[in-house]
């Protein structure tokens, strides 16, 4: 009797090993789910604080010690400093740009607090220092320069905070990218044993089908298509737990005055998420075939 | 020629174990029926594991459907093994699978449409008297049902060649005259029949071949009563 149309499926959904894949594939997926939501919510926030950073920073030369000096003896006597400063700074590496804020620049700064031009410029206010960083600067080196040729002047220290942080951070989303990697090896892995496990159960099924003449092929595909359609429904599960779940601590978040993270615009986020389903399922299929023809191989 | 199976001198020992089946020298012709009988442990189910592909022989030479066995390539035993129903000793049923799914499992196998599948699945449950059994799943029936499930499997496809190992021995006399029938229609159609049994009654009843399996070989005696 030859093959007349395709072999037909068979049902295959009403043992009991269908609920055990579904179940572990659901909580990895969860846990999976949620470190990722996470990992784009740091990301975000430490990509923001690293905009703050790139950004140039300040040297703040106050007038100490000068204020007995006439304005002119004064302004001379700063503009020394200012200048010691830029010389000492200038030569050290990462310093794309130093140069000290235009005094127009001050004034038109100032003006809304202090009233008119010529009022500002016989007050002893300090100069500012811009410095516009490039890679390979270093803080310390500048903080450390400084305070040997200036030691009256003042780094903004709002910068040294923020990078502290954004180290930290940095660290914590290498951590959790590396979480997430555990995550899914030990999802593909336990989809891996509690496909074989499965299995297990089905070997007097798979040595039945072979018996009365299912080619090899045949049955494999036959349990790896069914193994991958408990796999998926268990990532489903696992997205449709752990999603709602993350809007909801998003959405009170946005009330107590977070920022949406631009990284969930983003597709690369979606795709995230959407790429578990898929790779799981895959992981399911294929070891679900690969089992399947190894028992059979040992079949005459 | 018209043997459907054929045995040379065939011996089978499992593992290093002693020589279970020996000189055994027999064929099936197209069409013929047998009775196979012999003590347990004779090598009834070893013979029947030969017969259905399942196991291969120590030594000797078995044709079946004009194919030396040892020599078929793997990918073409599936077809053959379709034209083989076998009713296994311990039934080998699917558990979670109803009674009409394990019925119908060498149709799917075999690509029949659906249609068709449900129309001779259920005719031969109402035959074997299991037409309000058709949703139980196995554990549920009694011994003797289950084993009418294992046969209706194992004839749904009309194969060539029929095998059965004890097919009779869970059900009373009245419900293994009538599987006999069935496999008596079978044999009509052209399939070739071997049955292991312990039920004499049942031999003498029918009349067929019979052969006795002792000291691993086969023996014909060839029991033809008062046909
Ligand atoms: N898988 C096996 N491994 C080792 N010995 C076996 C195996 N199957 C059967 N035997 C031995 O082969 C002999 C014949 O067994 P079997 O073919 O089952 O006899 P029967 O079906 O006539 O009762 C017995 O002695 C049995 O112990
Ligand atoms: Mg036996």
């Amino acid at each position: 009797m030859a093959f007349r149309s395709r072999p037909s499926h068979l049902p295959l959904e009403n043992d009991s090993s269908s609920r055990f894949l579904p179940s572990i594939v659901a909580l990895m997926v969860a846990l999976l789910t949620f470190s990722i939501v996470g990992l784009a919510v740091l990301h975000d926030t430490v990509g923001r604080w690293a905009t703050q950073i790139d950004g140039s920073l300040t040297i703040q030369v106050p007038p100490t010690g000068l204020s007995q000096l006439e304005p002119k003896q004064r302004e001379a006597a700063l503009e020394e400093r200012v200048q010691t400063i830029i010389a000492a700074v200038s030569g050290q590496p990462g310093v794309a740009r130093i140069a000290e804020l235009s005094p127009d620049k001050m004034v038109e700064l100032l003006e809304p607090w202090l009233g008119p031009n010529e009022m500002i410029s016989d007050l002893p206010i300090p100069r500012i220092i811009e410095i516009t960083p490039s890679s390979g600067f270093d803080f310390n080196v500048l903080e450390a320069t400084v305070s040997r040729t200036a030691p009256e002047a003042v780094l903004d220290d709002h910068r040294i905070w923020l990078e502290r942080i954004s180290d930290v951070a940095v660290s914590v989303e290498m951590a959790l990218l590396a979480l997430i990697g555990v995550l899914f090896a030990a999802t593909t892995l336990s989809v891996f044993f509690a496909t074989r496990s499965g299995l297990s159960i089905h070997k007097s099924i798979i040595e039945l089908l072979h018996l009365i003449g299912a080619p090899d092929g045949y049955i494999a595909g036959q349990f790896a298509r069914h193994t991958m359609r408990l796999a998926f429904l268990g990532s489903l599960i696992g997205i449709a737990i752990a999603l709602p779940v993350s809007l909801l601590i998003g959405y009170l978040g946005l009330r107590a005055g977070w920022q949406i993270p631009a990284t969930l615009h983003l597709p690369l986020f979606f795709i995230l998420v959407l790429i578990v389903p898929v790779a799981i399922s895959s992981v399911a299929w294929l070891t679900a075939k690969r089992t399947v023809l190894k028992v059979l191989r040992r079949m005459l | 020629m018209n043997d459907v199976v054929s045995f040379r001198n065939v011996g089978v020992r499992y593992e290093s174990g002693p020589e279970v089946l020996r000189e055994l020298n027999f064929s099936l012709t197209r069409g013929s029926f047998h009775f196979l009988t012999g003590a347990s442990g004779a090598g009834k189910s070893t013979l029947m594991r030969l017969l259905y592909l399942a196991l291969r022989q120590t030594r000797g030479e078995i044709s079946i459907f004009g194919r030396d066995n040892i020599r078929i390539p793997r990918d073409e035993l599936p077809a053959i093994r379709r034209k083989i129903g076998v009713v296994f000793q311990d039934f080998r049923l699917i558990n979670h699978l109803s009674t009409f799914e394990n019925v119908a499992l060498p149709l799917r196998v075999a690509g029949v449409e659906d249609l068709q599948i449900r129309k001779n699945v259920t005719e031969l449950l109402e035959w074997v008297g299991l037409g309000d059994q058709i949703n139980a799943i196995p554990s549920r029936l009694s011994g003797g049902q289950q084993q009418r499930v294992a046969i209706a499997r194992a004839v749904i496809s009309r194969p060539a060649l029929l095998l059965a190992d004890e097919p009779t021995g869970n059900v009373d006399d009245r419900i293994a005259m009538r599987l006999l029938y069935l496999f008596e229609e079978l044999n009509k159609l052209g399939t070739t029949v071997l049955i292991a049994t312990h039920n004499r009654h049942l031999i003498r009843r029918f009349g067929h071949k019979h052969w006795l399996l002792e000291g691993g070989t086969i023996h014909d005696l060839d029991h033809r009563p008062q046909a």
